[in-house]
């Protein structure tokens, strides 16, 4: 199952955010966004999610396993979303929040059974009852990809998901989320603002200019990774 | 499409009040309206009342809430929002016990101090300048006021101002009112025009506390309109198209001498002088802002002395004997009364919620820009923004020239306007913060777009939503004007046989209506507040997502 990004532009009132991205991500592939602030990163993953907001416009089309998005309400995309914080509700407990990503069509007992199985391997067993808030910002970034892997989405839409993270905790999280990649065999699309995410999730790099058309790449070298530094 | 309804069931009829009393008073009532005796006594009763009750109120307000940024005010928040849920009516009665003749306080320092064995015969209820009017309407804004104050003082995170200027050596007080009240002004304008837009039309209050001789403006329209003749009744609809126009100037008058005095106001505030006359009345404001709190504290206290009272001769500082428990039930908890303002208060709450509520999602849709979303909120508050006693009477036309409905039907109609409208100033800041990824994760979970506003966005927002289904049902057991006219006298609340027993002199009944009132109120403003609490016991991050 690939993500297919064909020619996809976006256009600003005051500004032309980019254009022309082609690119195709494959099964476990991650595409790391990368640019200025500004540049219409977020833009293109709500574009690629469906939430592309007026007064923005767009071009371009976006297919996935053989099938064209574009025109298909955010909720029947299947595409797991993924936010700078978790996100958990807050209304819910940690079970609950993940209950909420399961399928509506599986039985309940299922469900219960696929949570505790999802809580139990991440290492956050015993929290199906807990206050989302109780938890520590490690664990509520695993429960909320947890949440959006149960949802059983076709492919990964991160925005940039480690970056509310302390230093310690970052490499954690990093290392789970490339594990879950990897065993569900989701094409993911990353946004971030730095190079160790990319390269901790073995990603290729799409760099946005501001405007200009945007380029494939690689990462630069380590020694230019600045902490906080923009690519 | 979501926002319709509360346009043509609110908005419209608003907009409509005007033209229809133009309409169908005729030219010569609206000449002849301004003829009658005592009219312009009465049109400065009304002024100097609402003026004066919503600047004290405003005053107050700011004093109390400069004593307490930056600090606990954990009394502040637990006394105003009793106070918020007390009906007018039953403030103004207790009011009138507190401060009569052979009121509580007289009787308090009685003869100790004043050497008086009978009460005095002076009057100070209902003195011919609505003074006391001024009091009981500076005394019931307060909360409104202040609870609003401090709503946008947290919403606009500006401690850290008010700490900064602190540090560049300002006084408290002076720092509050050069750096705090100018950011708060914007959020404070609308709600200071609907008190004072309340206060000219304040008929509940105006029976109870306003002179008689002659009454209040908007006391003056509904006794015409009360009268049997044709000519009678033109004469009442001329007075409140009046009393819309009167609205209208005087909100002019004030516009225009805040934007001519707004330069000054700006260049006073950058001076650099640290030490100012605004900062040493202040101080002595917010000190008269507590006892203004403790004054309505006893007044509900006095209620409840008067309600359980046989007899109790001055100067007694209590009762000497007491009724029965029998009335409670007979009169306060399964009456007519009673029936009536539950059925009323839940039905036009539920609705005015509904209404609202659509409205207030259509607007975050709609994204509008800062001057359109003026308009958004002008449509749904627009019946508080028209006096009641010209909005009322133009309901109660438009129902007898074309609608038809029942009385019971046109007072739920005219109680919904209210409830919508405040259900909407209370709503529209928590739903338009609220994190819209919520809703955008839950979508991308799979789940249509009812499920993640029902499953997610409804259920983070319990808490704003019940504090609105509160002030709704508070609203809605207050509410004296609509019931009374659109009732066409066929239902009986308790804040009309308050009312009517406090005007007819009979202290005991009228205390126990208002009693009974305030009851309901109070249990039902709390019960709504504890739902969230108890539905989302140990979620602490409901706090934090929730403005």
């Amino acid at each position: 199952m690939s993500l297919e990004l064909i020619n996809l532009s976006a256009q600003a009132p005051s500004q032309a955010l980019f254009s022309g991205i082609n690119a195709t991500i494959g099964p476990a592939d991650v595409l790391a966004v990368m640019g200025p602030s500004g540049s219409g990163k977020t833009t293109l993953l709500n574009l690629i999610a469906g939430f592309a907001d007026p007064p923005v416009r767009w071009g371009g089309e976006v297919w996935l396993a053989g099938e064209r998005l574009c025109h298909q309400p955010p909720h029947k995309r299947r595409l797991g979303l993924v936010f700078q914080s978790p996100l958990l509700f807050p209304h819910l407990s940690v079970g609950q929040n993940l209950g909420f990503g399961v399928p509506g069509n599986i039985p309940a007992a299922d469900r219960r059974a696929r949570v505790d199985d999802a809580l139990d391997q991440a290492g956050l067993g015993g929290v199906f009852d807990r206050d989302p808030q109780t938890l520590s910002g490690g664990q509520r970034a695993r429960a909320s990809l947890l949440r959006t892997l149960l949802s059983e989405p076709r492919a990964l839409l991160l925005d940039e998901p480690f970056s509310a993270l302390d230093e310690a905790t970052k490499d954690d999280v990093r290392a789970f989320t490339a594990a879950q990649i990897e065993r569900y065999g989701l094409p993911t699309l990353l946004v971030t603002h730095d190079p160790r995410d990319a390269e901790s999730l073995g990603a290729d790099v799409l760099h946005l200019c501001g405007g200009a058309t945007a380029k494939t790449g690689s990462l630069p070298a380590p020694a230019n990774w600045a902490k906080g530094s923009n690519v | 499409m979501p926002a319709v309804p509360l346009l043509v069931l609110v908005t419209l009829p608003s907009a409509l009040a005007v033209p229809c009393l133009f309409i169908l008073s005729g030219p010569s009532a609206i000449v002849e309206a301004l003829t009658l005796p005592g009219i312009t006594k009465s049109l400065a009763v009304t002024l100097i009342s609402a003026t004066l009750g919503t600047g004290l109120a405003t005053a107050l307000s700011l004093a109390l809430l400069a004593s307490i940024t930056g600090r606990s005010s954990r009394w502040l928040r637990l006394t105003m929002p009793p106070l918020l849920a007390t009906p007018h009516a039953a403030m103004a009665v207790g009011l009138a016990f507190l401060v009569a003749p052979s009121g509580w306080f007289l009787r308090l320092i009685s003869p100790w101090a004043t050497g008086l064995e009978r009460p005095p015969l002076w009057s100070v209820a209902q003195d011919p300048w609505g003074l006391s009017l001024a009091i009981g309407l500076a005394l019931k804004e307060l909360p409104f006021i202040i609870l609003l104050a401090i709503s946008a003082t947290q919403r606009g995170h500006l401690e850290p101002s008010f700490r900064a200027a602190l540090s560049l050596g300002y006084g408290r007080y002076t720092a509050f009112i050069k750096v705090i009240a100018p950011q708060l002004a914007p959020a404070m304008v609308l709600p200071v025009a609907i008190a004072f837009i309340y206060g000219l039309s304040a008929v509940d209050m105006g029976r109870v506390l306003g002179p008689t001789t002659p009454p209040p403006f908007a006391v003056l329209a509904l006794s015409k309109l009360s009268d049997p003749s044709a000519q009678g009744w033109r004469l009442g609809l001329a007075l409140s198209l009046h009393l819309a126009v009167i609205t209208l100037f005087t909100l002019l008058a004030f516009t225009g001498l805040a934007l001519a005095v707004r330069p000054g106001l700006r260049a006073w505030a950058s001076n650099g002088q640290r030490r100012n006359v605004v900062g040493w009345i202040l101080g002595p404001l917010a000190v008269l802002g507590r006892f203004a709190v403790l004054t309505s504290a006893l007044a509900l206290a006095g209620l409840v002395l008067w309600a359980f009272a046989q007899r109790w001769r001055f100067p007694a500082a209590l009762p000497e004997r007491w009724t029965g428990l029998d009335w409670v039930w007979a009169r306060g908890l399964w009456s007519v009364e009673s029936l009536n303002t539950l059925w009323l208060a839940f039905a036009s709450s539920v609705l005015g919620l509904a209404l609202a509520l659509s409205f207030v999602l259509a607007e975050r849709q709609a994204r509008p820009s800062a001057r359109a979303s003026i308009g958004w909120t002008g449509a749904a508050v627009l019946p508080l923004l028209i006096p009641q006693m010209t909005l009322i009477p133009a309901l109660l036309l438009l129902d007898l020239t074309v609608l038809g409905l029942s009385p019971w039907a046109l007072a739920l109609w005219g109680h919904v306007m209210f409830t919508a409208a405040y259900a909407y100033l209370s709503l529209r800041g928590a739903v338009m913060s609220l994190d819209p990824r919520y809703g955008k994760a839950a979508l991308a979970l799979g789940r249509p777009p009812w499920q993640a506003l029902m499953l997610v966005e409804l259920p983070v927002l319990l808490r704003p939503l019940m504090a609105s289904v509160a002030i709704a049902l508070s609203v809605s057991v207050a509410a004296y004007l609509p019931t009374l006219t659109l009732g066409q006298g066929r239902l009986e609340t308790f804040t009309v046989e308050a009312v009517a027993a406090a005007t007819g002199g009979s202290r005991r009944t009228a205390a126990q209506f208002a009693l009974s009132q305030a009851f309901w109120a109070l249990l039902f403003f709390f019960a709504a507040l504890a739902v969230p609490d108890l539905a989302h016991r140990n979620r602490r991050g409901l706090a934090a997502h929730v403005a």
